[in-house]
């Protein structure tokens, strides 16, 4: 994926402003507003959308949860969707929509290597945390941990915590015990 | 290829030569000459439709007729339990000889081999404490099949440094066999209930 193209689904022009100037800031990113979800269409590489309206379309947005980040004014713990709450400080925000968008690229790419952020993730699995923890961690959503771990394993052909954590070790991301 | 009771067994054995380990279960072992499944099978009063439902499990991965393992359970049962008998005794210490003797000839560094040889005795005791350990309720061991599916990966992907080349092919080819064999295990167990 080179250019990610992102519709921001929200009724609301001020919140497609902020998450707007918060994206371009990613490198190759651009942002679109869709105002109106009847005029929902395929064509873009992510969604982030109201959560009203995410469920309002559910079955639009379902199907297309992995590339779908929700709105959210409290946390989706219990979602399948990977989701930003608008509680958070502006600096919080920022880190899930990078990982977000990372997090899509990187699947997009399965034969590159691994990005800073899987890394993280993979030295954090490596060493017995477990999803809820590495959230904690690194401040992103579980969800966002899970598509990091299947992206890991995705590359590496390594599915097991033992077999990631051998593979930490060979790549010297994890000390030898 | 798809095995049925009219095929001569000797080229389900060339077709696809890891079901040696398979027969070696039932008694078969190289020289098999000339003759179909269902005349060795009469012959060594093996049950012929359990036998071609076992080399189809164990040749095709989505071989949809598992449910045949379910109608002869008591045999599949005592298959199993043959089978963990075999892995201890044959195919787990042929991936830990040639293992060890890929580690000794080694001369230069490479300590990944050693983390991956480190990795094998962990999936050697999960092989233990499920396959060999459970007696008269066989269960399904996905942990272990997902390692050993990891575990080529290492070698196959992600392996470095100095090491020799035949030797670890032939760790690699025991490794495949045993994982091929571990899935075959989990599928008649799964089809059990």
């Amino acid at each position: 994926m080179g250019n990610v193209n992102i519709a921001i689904v929200t009724p609301c022009t001020i919140t497609f402003l902020g998450l707007k100037s918060l994206l371009c800031d990613l490198p190759s990113v651009s942002a679109g507003h869709i105002a109106d979800a009847s005029s929902l269409a395929d064509g873009f590489d992510l969604y982030v959308v109201d959560a009203a309206l995410c469920l309002s379309h559910i079955d639009f947005f379902l199907p297309r949860r992995s590339k779908t980040l929700v709105i959210s004014a409290e946390p989706l713990s219990e979602s399948s969707f990977a989701f930003v709450c608008t509680k958070w400080d502006v600096e919080r925000i920022g880190e899930c929509l990078i990982d977000f968008v990372d997090a899509q690229r990187s699947a997009a790419a399965p034969q590159s290597e691994l990005s800073q952020r899987e890394i993280e993730v993979l030295t954090l699995v490596a060493s017995g945390k477990i999803n809820k923890e590495i959230a904690d961690a690194l401040q992103i959503s579980i969800n966002t941990v899970l598509t990091h771990r299947k992206n890991i394993s995705a590359k590496l052909g390594i599915k097991s915590v033992s077999g990631l954590s051998v593979y930490a070790m060979m790549n010297g991301y994890l000390l030898r015990s | 290829m798809i095995v049925t009771k009219d095929t001569k067994l000797h080229d389900v054995v060339i077709a696809e030569p890891a079901v040696i380990a398979v027969l070696s279960r039932f008694g078969i072992t190289l020289g098999i000459g000339d003759n179909t499944v269902r005349h060795i099978c009469l012959e060594r009063g093996i049950n012929d439709t359990f036998f071609v439902a076992v080399l189809n499990a164990f040749i095709n991965r989505d071989y949809a007729g598992c449910d045949a393992f379910a109608a002869c359970k008591p045999l599949a049962a005592d298959f199993l339990k043959r089978t963990a008998d075999y892995y201890s005794r044959f195919l787990i210490p042929n991936v830990e000889q040639h293992f060890n003797l890929l580690i000794r000839r080694n001369t230069a560094v490479n300590s990944n081999l050693e983390l991956m040889h480190n990795f094998f005795g962990e999936v050697k005791s999960d092989i233990a404490a499920t396959v060999c350990a459970v007696g008269d309720r066989p269960t399904p061991c996905c942990a272990v099949e997902e390692k050993l599916g990891d575990l080529i990966s290492m070698f196959v992907i992600h392996l470095s440094g100095n090491y020799d080349v035949n030797l670890c092919q032939a760790v690699l080819f025991a490794i495949i066999g045993l994982k091929k064999d571990i899935s075959l295990y989990n599928r008649i167990c799964s089809s059990l209930g």
